[in-house]
């Protein structure tokens, strides 16, 4: 079903909308809870979370593109139960090596100018993403947005485990370098 | 500034980049692996087309073996080029689709108007393969009888037809174990007669059209005619498949092409009826009451509409995004009076999203999602129509006229000219689902109803018009129901 049927749904608050999306953009929201809490119990209740969530807020909001506004709410539902585990110590390992890697693109003291607001670091991700070939930046996506394991990436990509972790390890360090260059402190 | 904090604000950072970017994280992966799986297409799209050459071929051994011969074969593409499409390349095909379907808007009512209306029985046909008959007729046709083709489908000239045509084949075809959504075109030749080759390239690259050459007349080659036929919608439109001859009508000498199209359709209900709550009532026929087998659902939800003269409501398939419309005209207006009121046929005719562009603010005639008690009578019904004369009252009169008609693209043989457009059809409703066939041959209340609040109940129990639409909005079939189960 097309994205502005989804939203038709949900405006005249038909529970159709939940299978509707649950069909379209279930999968994708599961995969991506379990990639941050490798556990299946949890990503299936986030994804029911991120439905609920979805229910409040259409109406008003009319989001579009609506896969961007789902993936984001799985995305910080995640992150936020993700948390609560790290400080119990049972987040998952991908998780934590997820944020461990990206520790390799933050510029050091030394080498820094200022320090940006959120929105311009943003911005100057976008352009460093933009600025990179449409595998490259793929991976980083599946990787850093998506926290897809190497091991998934390969699958996906059909190439070995090794090509992506040599090109996610440079792509850090071209971001870390473009972010020095830009005088990005972080 | 700790670490953690600096690697919290650059995960920050990476969390809100745009939102492009993130569909394309979730969806680009699928457009790099289309890469590889692109190359393996090739070898499958061979394996596809011997197939389809086997298995067409074998028709003719069976029935004609000395005489049919496969001219060019459609080059259909493999189903899995389109599900292995990247989400830029999908939402291309679907916006163009959408795009033909508004555009077909202006054909699919005039046919329907002129195809169903006036009929004392049952009449049923299939929009998109009286679209899929007629596009081959314009390819090969010329001048003016090519004009007036195209006048009709609304197309402004030939490379615009064309990609009309592929954008819907490749947006609704659908096959699965739950769902079928099929359509095939094929044009018969004689092998004594040349034929332009690139005209009949075309029609496999652009049409899909497979292309046949035999002996024309003779009884092997009809049969071979009604075996694709028969084969091609599940052999559910026998009785009338196997009188299809290419012997030349009365008028004319020498048979030189048919045209042949058809639609096959499978769906399963997205909310089965139970075969529990089927039981006899009363259908009130234009010939009286007879009793037949209504289905029924208690509370569906799902969308009711609604204007001046009728009501309606819609129910879903699974798996092929497809709908069928019932609309039953109020008390005191039939079926006629609805295919001449411009509401009833924005529910017949077009998606949904033109309908709401044209729904006014005072609900006159609106829809909206309620709880339904909808009650449908089963029915298997089954119709052939002569289309000729229908459409020579929309403007399409060159093509049988044998002094105007100008098919030079396909034949420099001269005086030809369409002898005949016939098109036979079959829809079967049940508790489980519908399964509808159809194929064309071209040889040569007063007041406003209000919408309810949140419970709407709709009784199919007198004559009433339906149509079945794809997942972007095309007509696949069409029909008028005064007599259930008749077949």
């Amino acid at each position: 079903m097309e994205d502005e049927k989804i939203i038709l749904l949900y405006k005249e608050r038909s529970e159709d909308a939940i299978s509707e999306t649950d069909k379209k953009y279930g999968a994708r929201c599961r995969a991506t809870a379990y990639n941050i809490l490798q556990s299946r119990e949890d990503s299936e209740e986030c994804a029911n979370d991120t439905y609920l969530r979805l229910w409040n807020a259409i109406p008003p909001a009319e989001p579009s593109p609506l896969a961007a506004f789902i993936y984001r709410i799985v995305r910080n539902i995640a992150l936020d139960r993700v948390k609560l585990l790290h400080r119990k110590r049972r987040a998952g390992e991908n998780y934590t090596d997820v944020y461990s890697e990206i520790s390799d693109c933050i510029p050091s003291g030394e080498n820094v100018a200022k320090s940006v607001e959120d929105k311009e670091l943003t911005a100057l991700i976008d352009r460093f993403l933009d600025t990179l070939s449409r595998e490259k930046r793929t991976m980083f996506l599946m990787r850093y947005w998506n926290f897809c394991t190497v091991a998934d990436i390969a699958k996906r990509l059909g190439i070995s485990e090794s090509k992506v972790k040599v090109t996610l390890m440079r792509t850090r360090e071209k971001l870390r370098e473009y972010l020095v260059k830009e005088g990005v402190e972080v | 500034m700790s670490g953690y904090t600096a690697e919290r604000k650059l995960f920050m950072g990476i969390t809100e980049i745009n939102d492009e970017l993130i569909t394309k994280a979730f969806e680009t992966d699928k457009k790099l692996s289309f890469r590889r799986k692109f190359t393996r297409f090739a070898v499958r799209t061979t394996a596809a087309a011997a197939a389809a050459i086997v298995a067409v071929v074998g028709i003719g051994r069976l029935l004609a073996p000395e005489n049919l011969l496969l001219a060019a074969a459609a080059q259909i593409p493999d189903k899995t080029v389109f599900e292995t499409m990247d989400y830029e390349q999908r939402r291309e095909i679907f916006d163009n689709a959408d795009t033909a379907c508004t555009d077909l808007n202006g054909f699919y009512r005039s046919t329907m108007r002129a195809f169903l209306s006036g009929t004392e029985e049952n009449s049923i046909f299939s929009p998109v393969g009286v679209y899929n008959g007629l596009s081959i007729a314009a390819e090969i046709s010329g001048g003016n009888t090519r004009a007036q083709i195209m006048r009709l489908l609304g197309a402004s000239d030939i490379e615009t037809l064309r990609s009309q045509t592929r954008d819907l084949w490749l947006s609704d075809y659908r096959t699965n174990y739950k769902a079928k959504q099929i359509t095939a075109n094929s044009l018969w030749l004689d092998e004594d007669i040349t034929y332009n080759a690139d005209t009949l390239d075309i029609l496999a690259r652009e049409h899909y059209a497979s292309t046949f050459s035999g002996k024309m007349g003779t009884e092997q080659y009809d049969r071979a005619l009604q075996g694709w036929l028969n084969g091609q919608t599940d052999g559910l439109l026998k009785e009338y498949a196997d009188k299809v001859t290419m012997q030349p009508p009365e008028g004319f000498d020498i048979p030189v092409l048919e045209i042949a199209s058809t639609v096959n359709f499978y769906g399963k209900w997205n909310n089965e009826f139970d075969r529990a709550d089927t039981y006899s009532d009363i259908f009130h026929t234009p010939d009286g009451d007879v009793s037949c087998d209504f289905m029924h659902q208690k509370e569906m939800q799902g969308r009711y509409f609604w204007g001046q003269k009728f009501s309606g409501c819609v129910m879903s398939f699974k798996d092929n995004g497809a709908g069928i419309r019932f609309i039953l005209p109020d008390e005191g207006y039939d079926t006629d009076d609805l295919l001449n009121d411009p509401e009833a046929m924005c529910f017949l005719a077009d998606k949904f999203p033109d309908i709401e562009e044209k729904m006014p603010d005072d609900d006159s005639f609106g829809s909206k999602f309620v709880y339904i008690d909808l009650s449908v009578p089963k029915f298997d019904i089954a119709e052939n129509a002569d289309l000729k004369e229908g459409l020579k009252e929309l403007g399409v009169t060159d093509m049988f006229d044998m002094e105007k008609a100008d098919f030079t693209p396909l034949t420099d043989v001269p005086l030809v000219a369409a002898s005949k457009i016939s098109t036979a059809s079959r829809v079967m409703i049940d508790e489980e689902g519908c399964k509808a066939v159809s194929y064309i041959e071209i040889g040569f209340s007063a007041g406003s109803a209000a919408p309810p609040d949140d419970h709407a109940e709709l009784k199919l129990d007198r004559p009433f018009l339906f149509t079945i639409f794809t997942q972007r909005g095309q007509p696949l079939f069409t029909g008028v129901v005064r007599y259930p189960d008749t077949h």
